[in-house]
């Protein structure tokens, strides 16, 4: 064997494997009806009421028969992600603006938003040992692996986000090392899930300084609140969590991707409408629905 | 005894082997494994051995191999004691300091004490290694340049686990043991502390690192290129300079006007590479203690630019941009 083959072949062991690692794999299908990577257990998922509502919303169809329906669940279901989407698009205008979101923005044709994000329950360790980081073992994709400890601090409470001083000598207002790393798995899902680097909004030099800032860094503002109104006023709500009642009743298959201990029902984030993209269906105004998608 | 005469030859010397300097040495190789390497011998010397442990040695290992110990434990516990993900997730595993509630307070186990133990052998491992190597030096008769530039790396490496966090009233300052999280401290100390590229001592730290590799290539460069003149021979040359010592000279004036002697180059690289740790340690120390945000104090300084704003003169929005005092653990 020749040194350039050596080489050669290292290089493209080393890119396939870097591609595997690197390469995020939105589940972000634009048309017709995807299984995602869970195939017929979503099927059988969304075939099942309540989550039949979303099906339906997400194809257009019948809507008014889901919100006149018999079924208590089915209607409070409804009802609350009605609403949820006014919110979004009347309230929330300083994110959205005139592109707002339709259901297909974070359903995809799917019951379950492909990005929904499932708070991970604490990690066990013997208990002499030190605890150690919560990371995601079974995760897919590093995106998923990394923890979300961040992601609750900072969109399920009100937490303020502070890391750096205001003032260059001592001041006591540095944030502790654990809470700057918060922050630090807070912001990386943000970039993450509209696929920028920090420079989209701040100047890196002085990432606190607003001053320095770009305009993108008031719209991601905006988007931090709203998704935080979301998250706490419609999804951890008495209808979402009787919602997950009715399904573990029901013995219904929470897909594997999902499987990781679950402490609070599905939640939104960065992802959920954006799926790697600064404009959710780049840009499309009016966001675009389930019909025009297959258009 | 043959010996080498010059670095291009491809002769790998076996015979007896060179025990060093019996009834000269003020301590003599307690381990008698040698051995020659053909292999070693392409790149370096054959001859293997005589290693010499000694007591420091044998205490800096065990020391050391306790620290190993007490870290991949702690790892191996935190995947749940599966060996697959143990290796699998090795890059991210950790072994992270107290929370900062404790303080410079002893934690329980689990909360950061086994973090202390490991520091503790670790630390106590690479001050024997030191003595080791001054000793070392001593019994050989040569100077003592080597251990006193890793004097330098232990010195930084107090500065950031142990100096720094007793400055700062608390543990929950230093590093954590993992590859990856020592990595994202690194990143976030710097996010903390408003951008550690304007702290004076890292600029210093980052040139002498960054001149102590182009003083490296140059060098090395330098000696290779005249070898077949005899430049191998380069301490030779520092007293009696020769046609090796004459060109490799004259090349360097006529690139760029000036060069180092065949003695001084070394004192450049030595100082070059014991200043990066030396100055970085300077500027680990002065952050958190003394400046709390060292882009600010370039601005004050004059270091960097305050540019007015790009977008308006809209004050930040209330409530996300909201300091609250963190005061340190009583």
């Amino acid at each position: 064997m020749k040194p350039s083959t050596i080489i050669l072949t290292l290089l493209g062991l080393a890119s396939v494997a870097a591609a595997g690692i690197i390469i995020p794999d939105w589940h972000a299908p634009v048309a017709g009806v995807q299984l995602g990577p869970d195939g017929s257990s979503m099927v059988q998922f969304a075939n099942t009421s309540p989550w039949q509502v979303a099906t339906v919303a997400t194809h257009g169809g019948s809507f008014d028969a889901a919100i006149h329906s018999k079924d208590p669940q089915l209607q409070a279901v409804t009802r609350a992600m009605t609403v949820m989407t006014q919110t979004i698009n009347t309230k929330w205008r300083s994110h959205v603006g005139a592109q707002g979101v339709t259901c297909f923005t974070c359903h995809r044709n799917q019951a379950i938003p492909p990005e929904t994000w499932f708070p991970r329950t604490p990690k066990q360790t013997p208990a002499m040992f030190a605890r150690s980081e919560n990371w995601n073992e079974s995760a897919q994709t590093v995106r998923n692996f990394f923890p979300d400890n961040g992601w609750g601090l900072y969109f399920l409470q009100d937490e303020p986000i502070h890391v750096q001083s205001t003032t260059a000598l001592r001041s006591n207002t540095v944030a502790p090392q654990l809470v700057a790393k918060r922050v630090y798995e807070f912001m990386m899902q943000m970039s993450d899930g509209i696929g920028v680097n920090c420079g989209y909004c701040h100047n890196s030099r002085a990432l606190a300084d607003w001053r320095q800032s770009t305009p993108n860094r008031w719209i991601g503002y905006n988007a931090i609140q709203m998704t935080r109104d979301i998250d706490q006023h419609f999804l951890l709500n008495p209808a979402a969590l009787q919602t997950r009642e009715y399904m573990k009743q029901n013995s219904l298959v929470i897909p594997l991707d999902r499987s990781v201990a679950r402490a609070a029902p599905g939640l939104i984030v960065c992802a959920s409408c954006h799926y790697g993209h600064t404009k959710p269906d780049t840009g499309a105004s009016p966001a675009p629905t389930r019909q025009a998608a297959l258009r | 005894m043959a010996k080498f005469h010059t670095l291009y030859t491809a002769i790998e010397l076996i015979g007896p082997i060179d025990s060093g300097l019996p009834g000269e040495s003020r301590g003599r190789p307690q381990q008698p494994l040698t051995g020659y390497s053909k292999l070693l011998g392409r790149i370096g010397e054959a001859q293997i051995g005589p290693l010499y442990l000694g007591t420091e040695g044998v205490i800096s290992l065990v020391c050391g191999f306790v620290a190993v110990e007490i870290i991949g434990l702690n790892m191996w516990a935190s995947v749940d004691w599966n060996v697959v993900n143990f290796v699998k997730l090795l890059p991210f595993l950790s072994l992270d300091p107290p929370p900062a509630k404790y303080g410079l307070h002893l934690p329980p186990l689990h909360d950061g004490g086994w973090w202390i133990m490991a520091g503790f052998f670790l630390t106590l491992a690479l001050i024997f290694w030191w003595v080791r190597m001054y000793r070392r030096a001593r019994a050989t008769g040569i100077g003592v340049h080597i251990p006193w530039a890793f004097a330098s790396a232990i010195w930084l490496y107090l500065c950031l686990g142990f100096i720094r966090p007793i400055l700062m009233g608390s543990w929950s300052e230093a590093v954590p043991f993992g590859v990856i999280s020592h990595l994202n401290w690194t990143a976030t100390f710097s996010l903390r502390y408003g951008n550690l590229f304007y702290n004076p001592f890292h600029m210093l730290s980052i040139v002498f690192l960054y001149g102590s590799a182009l003083l490296f290539a140059m060098h090395g460069g330098t000696i290779l290129a005249v070898a077949r003149f005899g430049g191998e021979r380069e301490t030779r040359e520092i007293v009696d300079r020769g046609s090796a010592a004459e060109r490799a000279a004259l090349f360097w004036r006529w690139t760029m006007g000036f060069n180092a002697t065949f003695e001084s180059i070394h004192r450049w690289c030595w100082w070059f590479a014991t200043l990066t740790p030396l100055v970085g340690g300077i500027g680990i120390l002065l952050t958190g203690t003394v400046v709390d945000n060292w882009y600010l104090w370039g601005v004050k300084h004059g270091i960097a630019p305050d540019y007015p704003s790009v977008v308006d003169d809209r004050p930040p929005p209330p409530g996300l941009f909201d300091p609250k005092p963190y005061l340190p653990p009583k």
